[in-house]
């Protein structure tokens, strides 16, 4: 068959698909960043409306980034790829389609479920127990047409790019399966097996390798084909891609904990994924040298081409972000920049600038080749890129700026051993400039986006007919022994051979993340078992009822996006918030609340700091009690009635999971929760609060707010 | 790339593969590159066997060596606590009193009402007190220590000493104001 013929034949119509779902998605994505932006610089954006307060909109902005806009990405410039790569049409059409309508109907269901308040409480891992099951199937059906389609190739070695895809599908998998051992309590509700320090390692262990084998590893992958595609010249080292990527693969995996330095995370832990971290930025860099070295003596090409801009500018970001990474890794560069807007600056300019500028570059590369055209407007690609870079720039200079000042003004403690901004809100009130800055930077880089739909439209419209679609046709599974390929690898060396068995590295990769996994989690585990000795000095009271109905609440509502619950062993935060968090603290936490951000003030002590009606005021109207308050209205709970329908059923799965509930207390937990609500209440309503409010869910809340920090007695 | 393109302009261009025109060269990673990963992983082995298995100092030592330091400046602080006396001289200072507004504006407003009427908190205009008898230093002492658990924050920890004693000499001028919708009497009544 020549070459053209196999052209012919390859399956770009799912491909095209694919990138229509990238383009739309990222608006989508663009959007509710710039909302839950300004809901940061002025509270009013919350409309005072449930479904559209930042802590629900928050987490729907990160789905949509990440598994919408980036997911889309990745699986067009898979799709398109690989075929070319492997000279092969994808394995299956069926499975195809099944993969691309499976995950659009996923992220449909994200963009329903999330508003409406069902979540898990894990960051980028919100999505309910039904939702986790879909996105596991639809996944492994991805992996399966990758894996067959490899095996049925025509050409006996496997391409770099496509090393990064294979490790990224079976990591993916194996992070989301293991972050989602979670007990159903109801259509859209579930606890994590894993509690406390537990879950909060596991949780970060995911978290941190969805951004390396989700918005790294696939995109270095696609990095691998569409710069030395779009720039038609050689990759610069052959021997650099395998370190690279064999290093990257076994470090990335390590650097969870980095995200839970100066916690109760048992310090070992800290401590290696403080220096794995650190370890990383070289492995990281490899491919940074490898897109751009590729590019050496193309300049001139760059500077003319939009394609080439964004890719050379995504890889220049990739560069800055995973440089970024290790420093933040410190721990005590930890201490200024953990919960604050620093972070923020540091993902933006990795999703903006690495994922959103590699996918643009991609889209303008693939439009006019699929659609047999030319580009509509090379000038508007041009605007398009300024626009981006000047708007991430802008991003990331207030967020930088907002987070290193937030955090030294949090920190300072002067000679006298005072904190010299007591006050959390004056440091809040300092930043809320900058968060108008930042929307402005995110304004910029959509209206960019625009123009890029613009020309898309453009440019289809330019095409010409579309020649019939060819039906598929599969291959024969290819068979090489060990001797062809090594002699087809020409004494390249063994990892050329490696190339030739795809199965053999797929297996190869996992052992490589299984390592670090395995070192890390089964100790962690294993130590804090609820027998352990790491919980024998304490005495933990579980919550009651009516406390677990509000703790369901504040989950509901995305309080942890805002709020921590994790005093850090540092003096400022002991002096702000009282003694250093232990790991008992939140023994019987699933899941675990230690929260990433510090908009407003950590509460893991803040039961009894205030009295009822304080809170009740509180969150009716935040600037009630603290004037220059950016912390959402929560009218709503004062309003609906606290649902109890289903908490008996809560307390006997978390008594299966180890919470030392009697069974009287589960079987009682309805009528204990309501006597408590109406003593609570009652008090409330004698010191002039609110009336009525027994059967209401603010009541839980309170009641949720009131037992931080007083559960914990040391024995 | 067509193959007139590959004639080697260096010794690195000899892979022989191609995949979708794509080609390799095979240049060795960059010398700096190679030094900075091998000093960065014995530095991480150093690192954390130093931290984890010999002396290195721990986060929760550390923490406690400077609470300890803190604490002492704390006493040193305390045990110069202010008088009856300096703090009766503040109540005819108008800007000491000003000074003092501003901070129950900030701070107390929340709890204590606008004019100290009450609100969360008790009445402190009139003449009834549940700690101490209303004196200068009895005011200090609660607001410095707070009362744990019935929701009045300390603020020692969050004034500076200035502040506080203006505030307290502010709170002790409300004496006998008889604000708008006072909040019922709580405590003893000093006559
Ligand atoms: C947009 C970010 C944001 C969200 C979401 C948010 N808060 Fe806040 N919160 C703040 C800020 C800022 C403050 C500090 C100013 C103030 O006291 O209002 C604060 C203060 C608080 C305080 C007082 C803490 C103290 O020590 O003074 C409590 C309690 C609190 N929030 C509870 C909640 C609960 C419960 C939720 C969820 C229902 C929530 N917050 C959601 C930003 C937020
Ligand atoms: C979070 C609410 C809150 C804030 C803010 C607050 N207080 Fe209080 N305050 C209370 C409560 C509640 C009591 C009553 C304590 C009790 O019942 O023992 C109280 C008691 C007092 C008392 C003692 C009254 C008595 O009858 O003995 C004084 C004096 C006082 N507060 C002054 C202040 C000052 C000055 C500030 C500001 C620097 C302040 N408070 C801020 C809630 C608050």
């Amino acid at each position: 068959m020549n070459e053209e013929s196999i052209k012919e034949q390859y399956d770009d119509k799912v491909v095209k698909y694919f990138l229509v779902a990238t383009i739309v998605w990222a608006g989508v994505a663009l959007l509710l960043g710039i909302y839950a932006a300004l809901e940061l610089a002025s509270y009013k954006f919350n409309l005072g409306l449930q479904w559209f307060t930042f802590g629900r909109i928050r987490p729907l902005h990160t789905n949509a980034a990440i598994f919408a806009f980036a997911g889309n990405t990745i699986f067009a410039g898979i799709y398109h790829s690989m075929q070319r790569l492997l000279k092969t049409r994808m394995w299956s059409d069926a499975v195809s389609w099944f993969h691309f309508w499976g995950w659009q109907l996923i992220i449909v269901s994200a963009a329903i479920t999330l508003p409406l308040g069902f979540t898990q409480g894990k960051e980028y891992h919100e999505l309910e127990w039904p939702i986790d099951i879909a996105i596991a199937v639809v996944w492994v059906a991805f992996g399966l047409n990758m894996i067959q389609t490899i095996r049925r190739r025509k050409e006996p070695h496997i391409y770099v790019a496509i090393w990064f895809y294979l490790a990224t599908f079976v990591t993916v998998a194996l992070l989301h399966i293991v972050n989602s051992i979670e007990i159903p309590v109801g259509y859209l509700k579930s606890y994590p097996v894993y509690a406390g320090v537990q879950d909060a390692l596991v949780q970060w262990w995911y978290g941190h390798n969805a951004v390396a084998f989700f918005l790294t590893t696939p995109f270095l992958g696609l990095m691998y084909y569409y710069i030395p595609k779009a720039v038609n010249k050689p990759v610069y080292s052959y021997r650099l891609s395998v370190v690279h990527f064999w290093s990257l693969v076994f470090i990335y995996i390590w650097a969870g904990p980095h995200h839970l330095l100066n916690t109760a995370l048992p310090e070992w832990a800290q401590t290696l994924g403080m220096v794995f971290s650190v370890m990383l930025w070289i492995p990281s860099w490899g491919g940074m040298i490898n897109g751009l070295m590729t590019l050496r003596g193309a300049w001139d090409k760059v500077k003319a081409d939009p394609v080439l801009k964004f890719l050379a500018t995504a890889t220049i970001f990739y560069g800055m972000a995973t440089f970024e990474g290790p420093l933040m890794s410190i721990k005590s560069v930890s201490e200024l920049a953990h919960y604050t807007d620093w972070v923020i600056a540091h993902v933006h300019g990795g999703a903006l600038g690495w994922n959103g500028f590699l996918s643009f570059g991609m889209i303008y590369y693939l439009v006019p080749k699929l659609w047999k055209t030319n580009l509509y407007s090379k000038s508007l690609a041009e605007t398009h890129f300024w626009l981006g870079t000047v708007g991430i720039v802008i991003y990331m200079l207030s967020m930088w700026t907002a987070g290193i000042s937030q955090g030294m003004m949090l920190n300072a403690v002067d000679a006298s051993g005072h904190l010299v901004y007591p006050d959390f809100v004056q440091t809040v009130t300092r930043i809320v400039p900058l968060y108008w800055v930042r929307a402005f930077g995110g304004v910029m880089y959509f209206i960019g986006y625009l123009l890029l739909v613009y020309n898309v439209i453009k440019t289809i419209k330019l095409a010409p007919k579309a020649a019939p679609a060819v039906a598929g046709s599969s291959n024969p599974v290819l068979n090489v022994s060990v001797g062809d390929l090594v002699k087809s690898s020409h004494g390249e060396g063994p990892h050329r051979v490696l190339e030739g068995m795809p199965i053999i590295l797929t297996v190869l990769a996992v052992v490589a993340v299984l390592v670090g996994s395995v070192i890390e989690i089964v100790p962690m585990i294993a130590a804090t078992d609820q027998s352990s000795v790491e919980y024998a000095n304490f005495k933990v009271k579980p919550l009651t009822s009516l406390q677990l109905a509000g703790r369901d609440l504040y989950i509901r509502e995305g309080c942890y996006l805002c709020h921590s619950q994790m005093i850090r062993t540092m003096v400022s935060d002991v002096l702000r918030y009282g003694p250093a968090n232990e790991m008992a603290d939140s023994r019987y936490d699933h899941p675990f609340q230690w929260g990433s951000k510090r908009t407003g003030p950590d509460l893991a002590r803040v039961g009894g700091k205030y009295p009822d009606l304080w809170h009740f005021r509180h969150m009716l109207n935040p600037r009630d009690i603290v004037t220059q308050s950016i912390m959402p209205e929560y009218k709503w709970l004062l309003e609906q009635k606290l649902d109890l329908s289903s908490i008996e059923r809560r307390m006997s799965a978390l008594q299966g999971l180890g919470v030392p509930y009697t069974d009287l207390e589960v079987s009682g937990s309805v009528e204990d929760a309501k006597k408590e609500a109406a003593a609570l209440a009652a008090a409330v309503e004698k010191d002039g609060g609110p009336q009525g409010m027994a059967d209401k869910e603010i009541t839980a809340l309170v009641a949720y707010l009131q037992s931080l920090g007083k559960q914990t007695e040391k024995k | 790339m067509s193959k007139n393109d590959s004639k080697k302009d260096n010794e690195f261009d000899n892979l022989s593969h191609e995949y979708d025109g794509i080609r390799e060269y095979d240049y060795p990673a960059p010398n700096w590159w190679q030094i900075i990963f091998y000093v960065s992983i014995i530095w991480g082995i150093g690192y954390w066997v130093y931290y984890t298995l010999y002396d290195g100092e721990t986060l929760r030592h550390r923490l406690d060596r400077e609470l300890v330091t803190i604490q002492r400046e704390k006493m040193k602080e305390a045990s110069n606590g202010p008088s009856e006396s300096d703090m009766s001289a503040l109540l005819s200072n108008p800007a000491a009193i000003a000074s003092g507004k501003e901070v129950f504006t900030g701070k107390c407003l929340s709890c204590h009402g606008d004019h100290g009427q009450g609100l969360i908190g008790p009445n402190l205009t009139d003449n009834f007190w549940i700690h101490g008898k209303g004196t200068l230093t009895d005011i200090y002492t609660v607001v410095d220590k707070g009362v744990a658990d019935k929701g009045m924050p300390p603020w020692g920890p969050i004034l500076s000493a200035a502040e506080l004693k203006n505030v307290v000499a502010f709170v002790k001028s409300l004496q006998g104001t008889h604000p708008a919708n006072p909040k019922a009497p709580q405590g003893e009544e000093i006559k």
